[in-house]
Parts: C-alpha cells; structure tokens; sequence
C-alpha cells in the first residue's frame, strides 16, 4: 500500500503525478533546487524538500540528496517522472536498496533497456525487427570512423546510453565525421556521463510510431496502442498524436504484437513505450525497433484521451503489487488526440529563451488538456528543459482535433518569455499534416517557411497596440509582479481535466 | 494632441501617433483604432486596406513591450532619444549569444579566414549545443571568449 509518494522531478510531469495522487488520496512530496523554490510543483505537493542548487547535477540528478529527502518524509514509493533519473537504473537500485519503492520497472530491466546495444541485441533474439548498426567496441575515432564505413552512410550517431536526442547526430558524408564524433560525444558524456557512441543506418523519411505498453506484477501485458511522434525537430519531439494516422489495420496488429514481445523478453513491468521507425507506407510498411523508453512519455496524455484510463494511476496500483487495471478487451481507441510541446524557444530563431512570464493564461473548453508547470509571473530559467507546457487536444476525428488545436493556439496567451506557439501554428497549418505527407524530417526540410516573422498585417496591427499601450500607460508590469490588471497571479492547476469540459459526442 | 511613439522590432523602426483610441503609423495606410476589451487585452481594428480585427494582450515591462495578436508573438523596443534605435546588422546579431550560455568550444583564433557558415564557437545552454557560425567570408579579427566563460547575449563572441 503506497500512502506517501515523493516525486523526483519538477515541472509539469510533477504536477501531473501530484494530481494522481490528490485523487488517490496519497500524500505529495516534492523536491525542488534554490532556483525552484518558486515553483508551481512546490505549492501544489503536500510537502516539499529542498535538495540541492540549481545545476541539475547537484539536485535532480543527485540520488544521495533524493533518497536522503525521501527517507526523512517517510515517502513508501518515489516517481521518476521523465527526464532526470527516470530511466537510470543505479537510481531505481538505490530506492530499492533504501526499502523504497521506484514507481517503474526494476532496476535491472532498466539497465537492460536503457543500453541501445542491449536492447537491441535482447529485442532482436526474440525476433522484433530491427535496424541495421553497431556500437564499437573500441571507442576510438578511428574505429568509430570503421564502424561508420560498415554500417555505410547516411547514417545516426547515438549516446549507447541515453534518449531524447541528446549526443545524437546524424551523418551524411565521411566529411562530416570527425566533427559530429565530437560533438556527439560531448553531449553525450555531458547528458549521461558516458561516452560511448552507437552507429545506426539512417532510414531516409521514416515516420516514429511507438507502442504504449503496460505490465503488472501477475504475468499481464498489454498495450494501449500506438503515437505517431513523427513530427520532431533535431531529433526532440514537437508534435504527437494517437492513433498514427497512416496505419493499416494490419500493420496496427503486426507493430503493437511486435512491442508486447520486446516487452515480454525482458519481464517489462510498469508503464513502457517501445519506439520504431516505420517505413513505407499501406500493408508493406516495415518497421524497425529503435528503443525502449522504460518510463512515463512526456506524450502519454494523448494515449490518456484515446483510451480514457489514467497512466499514472495505473503505475501506483501496478507499483503497489495490485493488478492492472485494465485487461487488452478493456482497452479502446476513441476518437483522435494531438499534441504540441509548447516550449520557451523563438519561432524564428527557435532558440531558447529565458526570461519572466508577464501574462500567462492557458486555453480552456471542450476537448482541450493543458499540462503546464509554470504560472504568470515566474521566471523560467536556463537551468532546465525549456518546455514550459503540453497542450493537448481531443476530438471525435482527426482533422477535428487539428482544427481545436489551432484554435487553442491561438488563443494561449504567454507573454515575457518568446515561445513556439506562432511556429506551431504555422507547421500545423501545412496541408502536408493534414494529407500526411510528413517524416521525421518533415520540418527540417521546411524550415525556411516554417520559422518566419508575423505576416506584415498582423506586425503592423501589433506596433500599433504596442505604441497605444506606451502611450496610455497600460499594459504596464511592475518589477516583481504579473501584468497590471491582472487578477492575481496565474492559476496553478494540479488537475488539467478541469479544463477538458464535457465530452461533446 | 498626438502623442509620438517610436518601437523597434526585430526587423522594423516603428514611428507612431496615438490620438486617444487612434494609432497612426508612419508608412502605413489608414488609420489603426485600439479598444479595451477586457484587463490586458485589446482589440486593434484597421480601417485600410481590407476592414480587419484582431483581438490581442500587450504587457510592458521595463524598455520592453510584448504583444501576443492573432496567435502571434512580437516583441518591441522602446525608442527614446536617450536610448536610439541602434542599426545592429544581422551580421552583428549572429555573433553574438542569443542567451546566457557556455562556451564548450572555440575553432578560431584572431587572423584566421573563415568562410560564411563555419562554425566559430560552440555554445551550451539549457543541455543544447548551439553553433555560433560565420555570417560572411571573412578574417578573424578578435576572440572574444574561451571555453568555460558564461557569455550573455549582445556582446559579440567573435570580431571580424
């Protein structure tokens, strides 16, 4: 029986967790570093313990500083969230080893997944397809440079150990080569504190399709269907989606038996998702497993709309010794979810960017989710990941959920820090998305018309609002305060359904 | 009596007249009227060429004036005489960081030649590598930074 959960994480997927546990009637516990002590997360959960400065090496990466908050709460389980220390299994070991329980697979089966090499050599014994690589094992350049030429060009360099994107480069030529070992290996040795580099055939113009998969303790194994997550940017997710749009039937069976047997093989339990690249299109699509992500998706709230069951809950029960709460006939796909990672980045530089929120204000009606982890106000920092929150829409058609999206776009309100949310705007409106005629390189390739300025109408409509404010006085934000006129600060929402509204079909 | 106006933007120097609810801009035709719809929020409608409103939320802070208008964002400068608008080239803009942020690395050395796209300097910020590349062909004429220096935005890492 789980009473007290400290969730090892910050942000939205924080307060997403503190929620789960407000309707489960388990106690919150957060952490929180010097440069958070501000922080949403901190006023929603029950109790909060400061861990560590800023740097995340010395808070939300510090196990020593976690396990020591958690035992001084008398927390029974700890949630990684995503990110951070989700998928680290010395971390999962050190709970274990503390009486503690990790809310996600046991340490072994993360350290067993968490190699690329590993699970894809674990995968591909069972006869889950996979695509062709290596990882040298002398770690040389010239070596690196060896494995290159065999695995044969264009082609992915990868962190062994590691996930979302970080240490990843793709390259085209021997050329580029010597630079992108570097680079990757610095980011590498930086993000995961291990350099060992992975070698991987690139599929050209592949979609992502991944598998939402869930085990309990008593031998169930299910999936709950599939995302597309083909829409990315230097290899990080921008927009995702649930159902893939372009799966046949066929391919649907072929690709969700695929991941319950990557699970299977290696006794997965907990929450899970199991990433391939698909290639080609109708029946004759093939696909390739890429990894396995053994925690909670940043994404998992559009499998959420589809299915309508809670991942988060399901991770306490399973994590509790309980039964899942849903067998494979329980689980069905209604209707269609997008969503779009709203994040403090120029859409047109698409840099990050740090700076204080004058005015934030989320979308609201039918069909409409946001998980957001900051309010008006607070400053975002260039401590931490510059997502700043999901947006989530659900509607009974895909091109329906398109359309709420847009409109939900457009009426988000962030001002103070430059966003993404024209960019989003403007990739949503391709025609490409709609017929899907769209890749993992999609807005690479369509940068240019993508990351633009305002059209002129609207930039001179704005200089003339912004030049009647100056002149009026209005609009005017005191130092340490959110916009004049405002009603108070932003609300902090540890339970984004409230905004969901009724199911309207 | 109007009062003046003047905002830079990224791309543009903005010269207003704002006469109670109305908003000329120089340049620009017709005649722009702002009304208060609700706390922080206007709607800006123009009269020329095609009759078009746009509802919109504008805050001010410090030099700053962020306005969010029909799903975009743009963010403009205050423009005084004691503070005029500073032609920085484009040139100029991508040497420089565009936010706080470490130097990993440095590929260049003063009195180097460098040909547009190369990549200068190396940056980290938010557990992002960020290249700083060459605008244009050119020789190297100072090094503004070394690897480990926190570098801040506006100040050019590279001089040509």
């Amino acid at each position: 029986m789980i009473r007290r959960i400290l969730i090892a994480n910050r942000g939205e997927i924080a307060l997403r967790v503190i929620r789960a546990c407000r309707d489960l009637g388990i106690r919150a516990i957060a952490v929180y570093s010097e440069a958070d002590a501000d922080a949403p997360h901190v006023a929603a959960a029950d109790e909060a313990v400061l861990i560590g400065p800023a740097p995340a090496t010395e808070s939300y990466l510090k196990i020593p500083a976690i396990i020591d908050a958690a035992r001084r709460t008398a927390a029974d389980a700890v949630h990684p969230g995503y990110g951070f220390l989700s998928e680290n299994a010395a971390f999962a070991g050190a709970c274990e080893a503390a009486g503690i329980i990790f809310i996600g697979p046991p340490a072994a089966v993360i350290s067993r997944m968490g190699s690329k090499t590993g699970a894809r050599d674990a995968v591909r014994a069972a006869g889950v397809p996979v695509v062709p690589g290596e990882t040298p094992r002398s770690q040389s350049e010239s070596d690196l440079l060896d494995a290159m030429r065999r695995v044969g060009y264009p082609l992915l360099l990868k962190a062994a150990s590691g996930g979302g994107g970080k240490g990843m480069r793709t390259v085209r030529a021997e050329a580029e080569a010597g630079e992108a070992i570097g680079a990757a290996r610095r980011e590498a040795e930086r993000a995961f504190a291990a350099g060992a580099l992975y070698v991987e055939r690139l599929v050209e113009r592949p979609r992502h399709i991944e598998v939402q998969i869930f085990g309990d303790t008593h031998g169930s194994l299910v999936h709950l269907f599939e995302r597309d997550c083909t829409l990315q940017r230097r290899h990080q997710k921008v927009v995702e989606e649930a159902p893939a749009p372009t799966l046949t039937a066929g391919v649907r069976e072929r690709i969700t038996q695929a991941a319950l047997l990557a699970a299977r093989t290696v006794g997965y339990v907990n929450a899970g998702t199991v990433e391939f690249l698909l290639d080609g299109e109708g029946d004759q699509a093939n696909f390739y497993f890429l990894e396995m992500n053994t925690r909670l998706q940043v994404e998992h709230p559009v499998t959420e709309a589809v299915t309508g069951f809670d991942l988060v809950h399901a991770q306490i029960a399973v994590a509790s010794g309980e039964r899942l709460p849903f067998s494979q006939a329980d689980i069905t796909c209604r209707g269609h979810a997008l969503e779009c990672r709203i994040y403090a980045e120029d859409s047109v530089r698409l840099l990050p960017q740090a700076g204080r929120l004058l005015r934030y204000r989320e979308p609201e009606g039918p069909g409409i989710r946001v998980d957001s982890g900051v309010r008006e106000g607070q400053t975002v920092t260039v401590h931490y990941d510059p997502m700043l929150a999901k947006l989530i829409t659900h509607a009974p058609t895909r091109d329906e959920a398109i359309d709420r999206m847009l409109s939900a776009l457009a009426s988000y309100e962030i001002l103070g820090v430059r966003h993404n949310i024209p960019f989003l705007r403007r990739l949503l409106a391709r025609p490409e998305i709609r017929t899907h005629a769209t890749h993992t390189r999609f807005i690479e390739e369509h940068l240019d018309e993508l990351a633009r300025p305002a059209p002129p109408d609207v930039r001179q409509a704005a200089a003339a609002l912004a030049a009647f404010v100056v002149s009026t006085g209005a609009g005017k934000v005191a130092a340490d305060g959110p916009a004049a006129g405002a009603a108070g600060r932003g609300p902090v929402r540890p339970d984004p359904w409230q905004s969901l509204g009724p199911i309207v079909w | 009596m109007p009062i003046p106006v003047r905002l830079k933007s990224d791309d543009d120097v903005w010269t207003a007249e704002v006469d109670g609810e109305a908003v000329h801009l120089r340049d620009v035709a017709g005649t722009f009227a702002v009304r208060r719809i609700a706390p922080g929020r206007w709607r800006v409608e123009s009269g020329a060429p095609a009759a078009s409103a746009l509802d919109g939320v504008a805050a001010v802070s410090g030099d700053a004036v962020w306005v969010s208008l029909a799903g975009e964002l743009m963010v403009f400068d205050i423009v005084t005489d004691a503070r005029p608008a500073r032609a920085a080239s484009r040139a100029q803009d991508a040497l420089t960081p565009p936010m706080s942020a470490t130097v990993v690395r440095v590929n260049v050395k003063p009195g180097e030649r460098v040909a547009a796209g190369d990549t200068l300097v190396v940056l980290e910020a938010m557990k992002m590598e960020l290249a700083i590349r060459a605008p244009d062909d050119g020789t190297v004429k100072a090094v503004n930074c070394a690897v480990g220096d926190l570098v801040q935005p506006g100040v050019a890492l590279v001089e040509f």
